[in-house]
């Protein structure tokens, strides 16, 4: 920023738009139409994702023969309107990003928080637990998980927390390790704050925002587990709409209703391209250095 | 230095231990096994399965048979669960083999010669496979692949196994995800090493691009490659759930998947334990290895 200040002799035309270059401004506005729809779907009128009969089932989208507008994208094997799962799959899909990655990312920053800044055994029990977590494959824990737990909405944001809390432990116990031996931790030490004040005034702020740069790269990541559980049959369940599940029943149809198919595939395809996008460009933002976030 | 082996090997066992501990706590989350199967008062079977010890001796019990290579016994196939897991492994490990084969096919060449005209051509190209690699889920991968080629084409099968054109597919959409990570990776590396300033005394001294491309730059650059090449294998041999189930290959991938479903515990348990086993034991590898061919890290060790 000092940069471009000092720079301000000679402001070349277009200059403006030339600072939104490196902007993915495609997958922010992907990203923004999913929400407003999403967040938009239940309210709407003729979006109903539940109800169908097996009269109206696998009928045609609107471009093929037999299709009509009653049934933009047509119907599931179900007689579901195929537009009307999308939306309300959407829904339930930025749902449980949101909340896992949130709950993931509490879960994993108070963890490193404490590993980093008590240290020593508090330290090493913390890290073992960790990499046993990072140990094992995030689909074959999430599914062990599920197997215990069951499928459902609750279920699924529970099983991406406690696989994905790790990533975020270990980012910010590395984080906190830097920021511990600088000079107004030590201060606030000898001034005799209580360490959990120091943990959540002085610690804690520093090491935000590598934390967001994560968030945002791990929604990604939680989309596709999320989906990949509900596909196997063991994450979101019917009558609930989610895309990896509409996937799953579609396979039955591939040869007949190949849209059945395709349709949830782009979908899915275009949300997760477009906040791995959005999280690079964060990443690139707030700091270049941190390339080990690089997945 | 030896030091630091010793401790890393130790740090590995601990993990082993942890995981183990984990998964033995993971199965019994939501009730003993017995009540999913029967009924709480079924304590015949209980006092069988040993399930009416208190916790802590089933624990030691269950670590002191993992130990022994004793996982279990699997209520759904009927059959001891580590000769169910040393029967499928090999098929995992085919299909990772395969997969990993392709990966390196496509992004070595891809990476380096994206690194060798940065913003040229194939470095766009090189940096949309990386990043659509990475984003589009495997599921879907493997869904839209088996649509094209199985279903509208016809010239492969939507799965099983018994030739290679059965392996073709599977491989493809496993291999997929690790291509773009190979491309990332090929990439960056080799334009690290192209930065180098050994490079610049090679142009210096008039040497040809290519012979400075093969005979200095990737050399350099294929360590890191090749580590990131193995971490991914064990990551796919050990963890193609969504592909093994999707073409049906008989893997360890699919037999969680049945396991999962079949709520049958000591499967699920053997195969997490299994895979920690294979990603914790190739990573302690990688680092050993890594240690011992690059000097520097060796030399700058001691005085860490």
């Amino acid at each position: 920023m000092t940069v471009s200040c000092a720079d301000s002799g000679g402001v070349r035309r277009g200059s403006r738009l030339r600072r939104w270059r490196h902007v993915p401004v495609l997958s922010l506005a992907l990203l923004a139409i999913v929400c407003v729809i999403s967040s938009a779907g239940p309210l709407l009128p003729f979006v109903d994702p539940v109800s169908g009969s097996l009269g109206t089932a696998l009928k045609p989208p609107v471009w093929l023969d037999g299709g009509s507008w009653a049934y933009v994208f047509g119907t599931d094997q179900l007689g579901r309107d195929v537009l009307s799962r999308l939306i309300a799959g959407g829904r339930i899909t930025l749902l449980i990003a949101v909340s896992g990655v949130l709950a993931s990312a509490v879960t994993g920053t108070a963890i490193g928080l404490v590993a980093g800044y008590f240290g020593h055994w508090v330290d090493a029990m913390l890290m073992r637990i960790t990499d046993a977590t990072l140990a094992i494959p995030l689909l074959v824990l999430g599914l062990a998980l599920a197997t215990s737990l069951g499928p459902g909405i609750a279920n699924v944001v529970i099983v991406v927390t406690a696989v994905t809390w790790a990533y975020f432990a270990r980012l910010v116990r590395g984080e906190v390790l830097h920021v511990r031996g600088r000079e107004y931790v030590i201060a606030a030490q000898i001034a005799g704050i209580p360490q959990i004040r120091i943990l959540t005034r002085h610690v804690l702020p520093n090491v935000l925002s590598p934390i967001l740069v994560m968030a945002s790269l791990q929604v990604g990541n939680t989309i596709i587990l999320a989906s990949s559980l509900s596909f196997l049959g063991l994450g979101v369940r019917e009558p609930d709409a989610e895309w990896g599940l509409m996937l799953a029943n579609a396979r039955d149809y591939t040869s007949l209703m190949p849209h059945l198919v395709v349709i949830p595939a782009v979908a899915l395809g275009l949300l997760v391209l477009a906040s791995n996008l959005v999280g690079d460009w964060l990443r690139d933002r707030f700091d270049p250095e941190l390339d080990h976030l690089k997945q | 230095m030896t030091k630091y082996v010793v401790v890393r090997i130790l740090q590995a066992l601990c993990s082993l231990v942890v995981v183990a501990i984990l998964v033995f706590f993971l199965s019994r989350l939501t009730g003993d096994p017995v009540s999913l199967m029967l009924s709480p008062e079924a304590s015949a079977l209980r006092q069988q399965l040993g399930l009416d010890q208190p916790i802590f001796l089933q624990l030691a019990d269950f670590l002191w048979s993992t130990l022994r290579g004793d996982l279990g016994t699997s209520f759904r196939f009927n059959r001891p669960v580590t000769a169910l897991l040393l029967a499928r492994f090999p098929y995992s490990l085919l299909l990772a083999g395969a997969a990993i084969s392709i990966a390196i096919a496509i992004g070595l060449p891809v990476g380096v010669l994206a690194a060798r005209n940065p913003g040229g051509a194939v470095d766009r190209i090189a940096r949309t496979v990386a990043v659509s690699g990475q984003s589009i889920p495997t599921f879907v991968v493997g869904v839209v692949l088996v649509l094209v080629f199985a279903i509208q084409l016809r010239v492969l099968p939507t799965g099983g196994t018994g030739s290679v054109a059965h392996l073709v597919l599977p491989a493809l959409t496993l291999g997929w995800f690790s291509a773009a990570a190979i491309t990332r990776m090929a990439r960056s590396s080799t334009l690290e090493a192209l930065g180098s300033n050994y490079v610049t005394v090679a142009r210096a001294k008039g040497l040809r691009d290519r012979t400075i491309l093969f005979r200095h730059a990737l050399p350099n650059a294929l360590t890191s490659i090749m580590s990131l090449a193995s971490l991914q294998f064990v990551m796919l041999a050990s963890g193609a759930v969504i592909t093994e189930a999707i073409f049906d290959w008989p893997g360890i991938g699919l037999l969680m998947v049945q396991g999962a479903f079949a709520r049958d515990y000591a499967l699920v348990q053997g195969v997490v334990i299994l895979a920690a086993i294979l990603t914790i034991s190739v990573n302690l590898l990688t680092d050993l290895l890594y240690m011992r061919i690059d000097p520097r890290i060796r030399l700058g060790r001691s005085d860490a």
